[in-house]
């Protein structure tokens, strides 16, 4: 079977004269999360961007199920869902136009739109403003909005970015019970976050990311086991590889 | 201390330039100055043949007092303060009393010129109807500036009390006796009184329930952020105002014409493109004013079978101004996001192009059909627009699209 995400080898970035990213590679599994975590500008975000496509790798491949972009754009867009780190959202549509707009362009029909519509509107309480313009949301609920965008197309991949922030403790459960949910129906998820001990519960496998460079990856039980302290969290390895501490990169 | 009055002195110059700018395009490439020259020439005459008809017993006093009062009472303070303003000045609140005081003159300034052009318009009318001595008059000048600088003093210290609308009321009322007073020429005790209850009220109203409360700096804000917005606004019938491109209307009931019919990707773009011409950036607006203004050309001025040539201008009008909803920007995450192929999305674009320029043609031609009273006018019209529309939306649009895709 066809891992649903794969990266090989891929270097990349804004200009060819300075890359952001060397030489990644990993897979992703159906069923599984995979939180990648880093520094600021560690590269989560580079990398993100060049698994959607808005960025052309200088080398290597990426592939959604066994296909490339380039292969077939549309199908590889219908593939994955995004939810961005920054919210945008139509600032002339309503929040119901929103999710109309997002189950027309992926093809569902009326039917399982209604169905699924109804279920996230109920999960992160916003049925009341279902016809309210983004101009009225906070932070938190344009959040939500892009959230409900994502999980109403119920992809093959999710590119979840930094999606706590901002987010009501109610609002990061019901996502984490999205999250769960959407796995055990075979979809994989790459989070990236800053939030390690939300990601060290949740998370099946980890990226830790450092100057552009995967430092490694694994279970948490792998990754303590070449560490080397069964007892250090995930927090304590994160903050080591930063520090220099290690002598994986290298 | 030094730092605040530059600090005010920077923000006025920059006023001053973003203001200039605007003026320059507004001058140059409206026809202003023409328009505002007829409405002078024009407007002198009808006001010299309407005072020619006064009756004899013509309140003209009352009528100039509650001019004045309009333009005298209506006292908003340009402070140039700015959102972020809201966290670093606030921690000086107390050292910002000449900043202010600063403003408050601007202000004052600002708005007796505006006064003054005021002034000069009534003053035939008040030499008709009231008194014919210039002294006079100039008292009158006098005054109004006193109840503008009052007024705006009493503003200020608005701005730190809660409850107004009694303030308001008494303001309006003040202002209203005094400049009444002096234009109907009342006994000099009963202005010499009101003024008295204006510096009363001033110091033992407003300065004292100032001093107990604190500035309520939101409120200041909106009141620099709305007269920002009415210029930028004015502005806005000429030219582009960036700051405004965000501003979304509701507009509910006519959004509800176009409730999403066929649930498929085609669709997608159909939406969008109608709601985004609905509500955002006033697409809409400008569309129903050419629309409007054809409607009109075409009705009052009457060239005959000529009038095919308005509409087929109109319609080209019209189609640059709406072409500009092609670029306006979608979220990346959304619709960047979407698969659904360029291709679609450019031809749906043309179509709803030509659907609004054939619309807009039907609506004209019947103006104009109407005026030459034929259906042979009606057709020809249409015929003309259709052609222009049909012209503009495959021909010209889909050419510059697929360029612009390669």
């Amino acid at each position: 079977m066809n891992p649903v995400l794969s990266v090989e080898h891929l270097s990349g970035g804004y200009s060819r004269r300075h890359p952001v990213l060397h030489d990644l590679n990993f897979e992703m599994k159906a069923g599984e999360l995979v939180g990648l975590v880093g520094l600021n500008g560690a590269g989560k975000s580079t990398t993100i961007k060049h698994i959607l496509g808005l960025l052309d790798p200088f080398e290597g491949v990426i592939r959604v199920n066994g296909q490339t972009i380039r292969e077939d754009k549309l199908a590889y867009r219908q593939r994955l869902a995004y939810v961005p780190e920054m919210p945008e959202l139509y600032e002339q549509m309503t929040l119901e136009e929103h999710l109309q707009l997002t189950a027309m362009a992926y093809r569902l029909d009326r039917r399982t739109f209604e169905e699924r519509s109804k279920y996230l509107l109920n999960l992160f309480h916003m049925e009341k403003k279902r016809h309210w313009f983004p101009n009225l949301f906070s932070k938190g609920m344009r959040q939500k909005v892009m959230i409900m965008c994502a999980f109403l197309i119920r992809p093959d991949l999710y590119i979840v970015d930094e999606p706590f922030v901002g987010l009501d403790p109610i609002g990061i459960q019901s996502l984490l019970d999205l999250m769960e949910e959407m796995k055990d129906q075979g979809a994989a998820i790459l989070m990236s976050t800053h939030i390690l001990s939300t990601a060290e519960q949740y998370c099946d496998k980890f990226i830790i990311l450092h100057d552009g460079q995967i430092a490694i990856q694994g279970t948490l039980k792998e990754i303590k086991r070449r560490f080397g302290r069964g007892e250090a969290s995930l927090h304590d390895i994160y903050v080591a590889v930063a520090r220099g501490e290690t002598e994986w990169l290298r | 201390m030094a730092e605040i009055t530059e600090l005010w002195k920077k923000r006025c110059a920059d006023h001053f330039r973003l203001q200039l700018r605007y003026w320059n395009l507004i001058g140059k490439n409206s026809g202003i100055m023409f328009v505002l020259y007829v409405m002078v020439v024009a407007g002198g005459f009808y006001y010299n043949r309407w005072l020619d008809g006064l009756p004899e017993n013509f309140p003209g006093g009352l009528l100039i007092t509650f001019i004045f009062l309009l333009f005298a009472v209506r006292a908003p303070i340009r402070t140039f303060i700015a959102r972020a303003d809201l966290v670093f000045l606030l921690p000086i609140e107390a050292r910002l009393g000449g900043y202010f005081r600063r403003s408050r003159i601007y202000s004052f300034l600002m708005q007796s010129f505006l006064l003054f052009v005021v002034w000069v318009l009534c003053m035939p009318l008040f030499f008709q109807t009231v008194d014919a001595r210039p002294g006079a008059y100039l008292i009158v000048m006098t005054v109004v500036l006193i109840v503008k600088w009052w007024n705006i003093d009493c503003r200020w210290r608005e701005q730190s009390i809660d409850d107004l609308v009694p303030l308001k009321v008494l303001r309006t009322g003040l202002s209203f006796i005094f400049l009444y007073s002096i234009l109907n020429q009342l006994p000099l005790a009963v202005p010499a009184a009101c003024l008295a209850a204006m510096i009363f009220a001033s110091f033992f109203l407003f300065r004292y329930q100032a001093e107990k409360g604190l500035l309520k700096w939101d409120r200041v804000l909106e009141m620099e952020n709305r007269q920002a917005m009415h210029f930028l606004r004015f502005a806005n019938l000429f030219t582009d105002v960036p700051r405004l491109k965000q501003q979304v209307k509701a507009r509910r009931f006519i959004g509800r014409l176009f409730p999403v019919r066929a649930f498929d990707q085609e669709h997608v773009y159909d939406q969008l493109f109608v709601k985004t011409f609905l509500r955002a950036n006033d697409y809409f607006g400008i569309y129903i004013r050419l629309t409007g203004i054809g409607m009109l050309v075409c009705f009052f001025i009457r060239n005959g079978y000529y009038t095919a040539f308005v509409v087929a201008a109109a319609v080209y009008l019209t189609g640059l101004q709406v072409l500009d909803l092609w670029r306006h920007p979608l979220p990346q995450a959304l619709a960047g996001m979407y698969p659904i192929s360029e291709a679609v999305r450019r031809r749906r674009f043309i179509r709803f192009l030509f659907v609004l320029l054939a619309g807009q043609s039907v609506l004209i031609s019947l103006a104009g059909a109407a005026a030459a009273g034929s259906v042979t006018a009606f057709l020809l019209f249409l015929a003309a627009g259709l052609l222009v529309s049909g012209l503009f939306a495959f021909g010209y649009t889909g050419r510059r699209l697929a360029k612009e895709n390669q």
